[in-house]
């Protein structure tokens, strides 16, 4: 087994005012190496807390979460910022591109808070990676000058640009129009396919999960339900 | 997180609103330009009195009208009747007193001077015989003052360097006839040049006796008067002699005796004072300045709150989210001191010389620059605090 993903009994509460809001109740899920997953369920279902709590954006009221084996549901800041920046890659609904940086500047940023790191080095691998995703010729363009589906794609080689251990995508293609989100969903696909990247998709989009080796249902923060499909769709089969 | 890629960062984020940029530096600018512009006139003041100690000679007595009063008091009082117990009569007693000391009277006027139909402004100085024992001025060409000169009220003058180049380009002055204040003078003599100190010309004068001088401003005082002993008597036995024949003659000590050191010893008061007065000055203005730095920033890190949450979901810490604010804060500071160093600079150097000496220490600049800095990096923690704690959750979803 090569599991990369273990939470034990994941709890989340907020406290809005005198009321307390459990908005993850004991999620107790396992993914492996190379494993292609989505989440779905309706809004306020509380997927994206789990993302979150997946991501090490946030940390767990209770219960455990293994991240290869070591336990991060207790970590710190600093702890959890420094997994985020090698271990993680997100890509979000809207994009979340820093407006003021060229693209290429954006895609390596997640290398600069790396203070080993060979920014001349990595500025040949973004090249590389935005050539794969075929935007090589935007690299000096900011991203307002971009497509929808042309700043996803940057997102994307954003969250690779570390070569991180899971992408997670939050409603990638929430902003886009359905040709375009198809042609998103294709590279996540292909890298998952060809690259053995470990993804999970958060989603409310049913066609979207035809793709993925599983499906997690979630529902007032439970899951409600596990699919393991047997007819998994591959890049091919996108619709051009 | 590298130190250059941090300020390369801050540089970038800075560069996106430069009106807000310059606006939030402006506090600093104006604050480091005044402390640098009133730092140069003290400075300045402490030179003009550096370099009336310079004219005198060595081991000279100041003697100033008033209790505790100094030299450059008396000087500034000028022919006002504020302080007049000291009088020409007083000189001429010591004199009488004191056969081997120099005893020399000073008062100064403002002197419109006339040869042909060139006018120059100078300094007009009223002394006697013996200022050319208590100074360092020498005789270039004619005479000096004969006693006579002075008893009988002539109207004769020496001209200093300056004074002398100005008016008189290719005629020898001596025995010529001038105007000082509209009164015929004639030309008896003129002095070598002893130079500047600092902004000050001390050979931009004109000298006439005493009694003349006082005659045509009609006043009785003297501003200074100047004594030197000639043989061995030292100057604290002169001093003391001086002080007691003074006690007696006014019958109550309405004047002060100083000597060079005193006035030197003044001068280091001076520094002290100033460096106090920069502090003083300079904590105000940039603590406005600072604050609003922290209004900016402050303001700065709720609009850039997502910016925030995506550089701490790709993996920015906490310290490299507060190490950006504080450098773009100080950033704002320090150049904000710069350039608030060169416009103090600039308009210390139009302020008139001849008005306001001013000077313009490196001791003041890298005060300026060195707290305008710190100001950003003080002013600049909370609002960075603020940023790197923010919740990365929270900081992506807020709109």
């Amino acid at each position: 087994m090569n599991e990369i993903v273990r939470t034990e009994n994941l709890t989340k509460t907020y406290h809005l005012g005198e009321t307390d809001v459990n908005a993850l109740k004991n999620v107790s899920l396992s993914i492996n190496k190379g494993e292609l997953v989505s989440i779905i369920g309706p809004s306020g279902s509380g997927k994206s807390t789990l993302m979150h709590l997946l991501g090490c954006l946030d940390t767990p009221t209770s219960g455990k979460y293994f991240l290869e084996g070591e336990d991060v549901s207790k970590l710190n800041d600093t702890r959890l910022a420094n997994i985020r920046n090698k271990k993680i890659g997100f890509v979000f609904q809207t994009f979340n591109l820093l407006p003021h940086l060229t693209v290429l500047d954006n895609v390596i940023l997640p290398v600069i808070y790396n203070a080993k790191s060979n920014l001349r080095e990595t500025e040949r691998k973004a090249m590389k990676l935005l050539e794969n995703a075929g935007i090589k010729e935007r690299a000096k363009h900011l991203p307002a000058q971009l497509s929808g589906g042309e700043r996803q794609r940057v997102a994307i080689v954003r969250a690779l640009i570390n070569d991180p251990l899971i992408v997670f995508a939050d409603e990638p293609t929430g902003n886009l129009d359905s040709k375009t989100g198809l042609e998103i969903i294709k590279i996540l696909k292909e890298l998952n396919e060809e690259k053995g990247v470990t993804e999970i998709i958060v989603t409310h989009d049913i066609s979207i999960t035809q793709f993925t080796h599983r499906i997690i249902h979630i529902k007032d923060g439970f899951i409600e339900k596990e699919i393991e499909n047997s007819h998994v769709a591959n890049a091919e089969e996108i619709k051009k | 997180m590298k130190i250059a890629r941090i300020i390369k960062m801050s540089l970038n984020s800075l560069k996106i609103n430069k009106t807000r940029t310059f606006l939030s530096m402006l506090g600093v600018i104006v604050g480091v330009a005044s402390l640098i512009l009133i730092t140069s006139v003290g400075y300045g003041a402490q030179y003009a009195i550096l370099s009336s100690i310079q004219s005198l000679g060595s081991d000279v007595i100041i003697i100033t009208p008033g209790q505790k009063t100094n030299l450059f008091k008396a000087t500034m009082a000028g022919t006002s009747t504020a302080l007049k117990p000291l009088t020409y009569e007083d000189v001429k007693y010591l004199k009488r007193k004191l056969p081997d000391a120099r005893i020399s009277p000073e008062n100064h006027i403002g002197a419109d001077v006339k040869y042909g139909n060139l006018t120059v402004s100078t300094t007009g100085v009223g002394t006697n015989v013996d200022v050319l024992y208590v100074s360092n001025y020498k005789i270039d060409s004619g005479r000096g003052f004969t006693d006579q000169d002075i008893d009988s009220y002539r109207n004769v003058c020496i001209l200093g360097a300056t004074t002398r180049d100005n008016l008189f380009s290719n005629v020898d002055p001596v025995g010529q006839y001038i105007k000082i204040n509209n009164i015929k003078y004639r030309v008896i003599g003129t002095l070598s040049p002893v130079g500047s100190m600092g902004m000050m010309d001390l050979d931009d004068i004109i000298v006439m006796p005493i009694t003349t001088l006082q005659a045509h401003t009609r006043v009785k005082s003297v501003q200074v008067i100047y004594a030197k002993a000639m043989d061995d008597m030292s100057i604290d036995v002169l001093g003391a002699r001086i002080k007691s024949l003074l006690l007696v003659r006014h019958g109550t000590e309405n004047f002060s005796i100083n000597n060079e050191q005193q006035y030197i010893d003044l001068a280091k008061t001076i520094t002290d004072t100033l460096t106090i007065m920069l502090t003083a000055i300079g904590s105000i203005a940039l603590i406005v300045g600072g604050i609003g730095i922290m209004n900016i920033m402050l303001a700065s890190v709720a609009e850039r709150t997502r910016e925030i949450g995506i550089r701490k979901a790709i993996g920015a810490r906490n310290i490299d989210i507060l190490l950006q604010f504080l450098t773009e804060s100080t950033l704002i500071s320090g150049s904000g001191g710069a350039m608030g160093i060169i416009i103090g600079i600039a308009f210390s150097s139009l302020v008139p010389q001849t008005f306001l000496p001013t000077h313009i220490t490196s001791t003041s600049i890298i005060i300026g620059f060195s707290v305008s800095v710190l100001i950003g990096v003080f002013f600049g923690v909370y609002p960075a605090k603020k940023a790197a704690q923010l919740n990365p959750v929270e900081a992506l979803r807020y709109e």
